[in-house]
């Protein structure tokens, strides 16, 4: 058993209630930075029964005005007190300054924005995230992200500047399959001679096997002329085909069924973990 | 500026500006209008349910086509500032205060002030009930002993019933209906806020047990807050207090 599910509110009583058998919890650390309290609690208990994973959605590693030390405080005090099987976040920015005139303030996105693929890039996440393992006391997972803009002028493509990330600061990399079939969706909207499926491999195939810690599998949605991450339905077919292509590249890899919007029955979602589990090693279609 | 910073503040001040002003900045890729689009209507959608999830009656009150209007608004006007969303809205209530199309309602800025003060309670550090403890009030005088509260306690002094108006007597949050039928010049009260158990509470406070918690919480010993609170029945509210969890223990004042 390698897949996991996300652990969301809608199913916290059933899960610790009947404890169905998942490789791993996921839950997001934000949502366990309280001092105290119930949430605390639930994750407690959790843990108890299962290794939990701490997947972050706010660290902004790529701000080009660093990490919230508060933030990286809240984080620490909850690795420490969870001791998870994994921590994890996205390449991405959030944090930054915003206003017009001599007084921006700091502000919040509360989305993963995508950053420009280049060396200063680069130079700003890598920095950032020498700070937050530092603390931490370990690696990091960085997840690619879905990305409604893109930035001119890259100097590289994302498995490279992904790759070199690893290099440079040891972390390991989080494949979110939905997210690059998403992404080349939107490709092909914008170019209409992408080969999306072809994309979504080659991308895979320029990861090494040895750098990937985890996948993730999700849904998306259409909206005509966007194709919006929104982790709110079952995973569509062509990226089950991606994961038993990424499977068959990067091996057993511990996998996570994420589904963050219309939360469906605990019966779907390991429904979706069991399909994912059934996928052997090696297999191509 | 580098140009990462450039490029990151041209994104932040095009998800940020005022509806009808959307600029795309020259750092951003000419065609980012549509990805721009996502972002904000993600930012709007993430707004409405952080603000119905912390203020569930004031929500309630103000029915969902309101509540994502203020979202809108709300958001641009105080954008989060960390990476936790939770920490998000203890400016609502003072920006409720200032909004001239609410000025016919002026409660529901006190709604929001002690909704924000349970959704603070909830997550507050743990205490533990220390039953042992009470001993100690007839072994030390009252100058060198304090009255340990519950996680997350907090006083709201509103000008109208603002317990009746958060339904906490009846146990349910009134309905636009019923809203309207309350009487809202019909006095002030004061809550008290805070967590029994995992449990946020809020009940009416009267005057002497307001006067007693708030010396209590500003560091006063078990005798200035009977000072603070002529005519205090402590020994009667005490057991009451004990019961609902609001005080877990007695302590001796540091020296």
């Amino acid at each position: 058993m390698r897949t996991g599910i996300g652990w969301r509110h809608p199913h916290y009583r059933e899960v610790l209630q009947h404890q169905p058998p998942v490789a791993f919890l996921e839950v997001h650390s934000e949502n366990f930075f309280g001092e105290g309290g119930a949430a605390l609690q639930v994750l407690e208990q959790g843990r108890a029964l299962y290794p939990v994973s701490l997947h972050g959605v706010g660290l902004s590693l790529g701000s080009a005005i660093g990490i919230d030390s508060r933030h990286l405080e809240q984080l620490h005090r909850l690795v420490q007190r969870t001791q998870p099987l994994r921590v994890s976040d996205h390449a991405s920015f959030s944090l930054g300054l915003a206003g017009a005139g001599s007084a921006p303030k700091t502000v919040h996105a509360a989305d993963l924005l995508p950053v420009q693929f280049s060396k200063e890039a680069l130079d700003t996440m890598a920095a950032n995230l020498h700070r937050v393992q530092d603390r931490l006391g370990r690696t990091l997972a960085i997840e690619n992200i879905s990305a409604y803009i893109g930035w001119p002028d890259r100097s590289m493509d994302e498995p490279s500047f992904l790759c070199a990330l690893v290099q440079r600061t040891g972390c390991s990399l989080l494949v979110d399959l939905n997210n690059l079939y998403v992404n080349a969706l939107n490709q092909q909207l914008r170019s209409s001679d992408t080969d999306v499926l072809q994309v979504c491999r080659a991308w895979l195939d320029a990861i090494p096997a040895a750098a990937v810690a985890e996948l993730h599998l999700a849904g998306h949605s259409h909206g005509g002329d966007l194709v919006i991450d929104d982790h709110g339905s079952r995973v569509c077919e062509e990226v089950w085909g991606l994961y038993q292509h990424a499977i068959h590249r990067f091996g057993d890899v511990p996998t996570l069924i994420e589904w963050d919007s219309d939360i469906p029955s605990l019966d779907v979602l390991l429904q979706e973990m069991r399909r994912a589990d059934a996928v052997p090693v090696g297999a191509l279609p | 500026m580098t140009t990462l910073a450039a490029q990151q503040q041209a994104l932040l001040d095009a998800l940020f500006a005022s509806p009808g002003a959307h600029p795309v900045p020259e750092a951003l890729p000419f065609q980012c209008v549509r990805g721009l689009a996502a972002y904000r209507s993600n930012a709007r959608a993430q707004a409405c349910r952080c603000l119905g999830t912390t203020f569930p009656v004031l929500a309630h009150m103000l029915g969902d086509d309101n509540l994502a209007g203020l979202a809108g608004v709300f958001w641009l006007a105080h954008p989060p500032q960390t990476g936790d969303l939770a920490q998000w809205g203890g400016a609502l209530a003072g920006f409720l205060s200032e909004l001239p199309q609410l000025a016919d309602e002026p409660w529901l800025a006190d709604v929001a002030r002690v909704e924000w003060a349970l959704h603070q309670a909830g997550s507050a550090a743990d205490r533990t009930f220390e039953p042992e403890s009470f001993a100690l009030l007839t072994a030390h005088p009252p100058d060198r002993l304090r009255v340990v509260v519950a996680s997350g306690l907090q006083l709201i002094r509103s000008r109208f019933p603002i317990v009746d108006l958060l339904g906490a007597d009846a146990g349910h949050a009134p309905t636009p209906g019923e809203t309207e039928a309350l009487p809202v010049d019909g006095g002030a009260q004061t809550a008290v806020v805070w967590r029994q158990g995992m449990r946020p509470r809020v009940a009416r406070c009267d005057t002497a047990a307001s006067h007693f918690l708030q010396a209590t919480l500003d560091g006063g010993s078990l005798a200035t807050a009977l000072d603070r609170a002529p005519g205090f029945a402590f020994d009667q509210w005490l057991a009451q207090a004990v019961q609902s969890g609001l005080v877990l223990g007695v302590a001796r004042m540091d020296p």
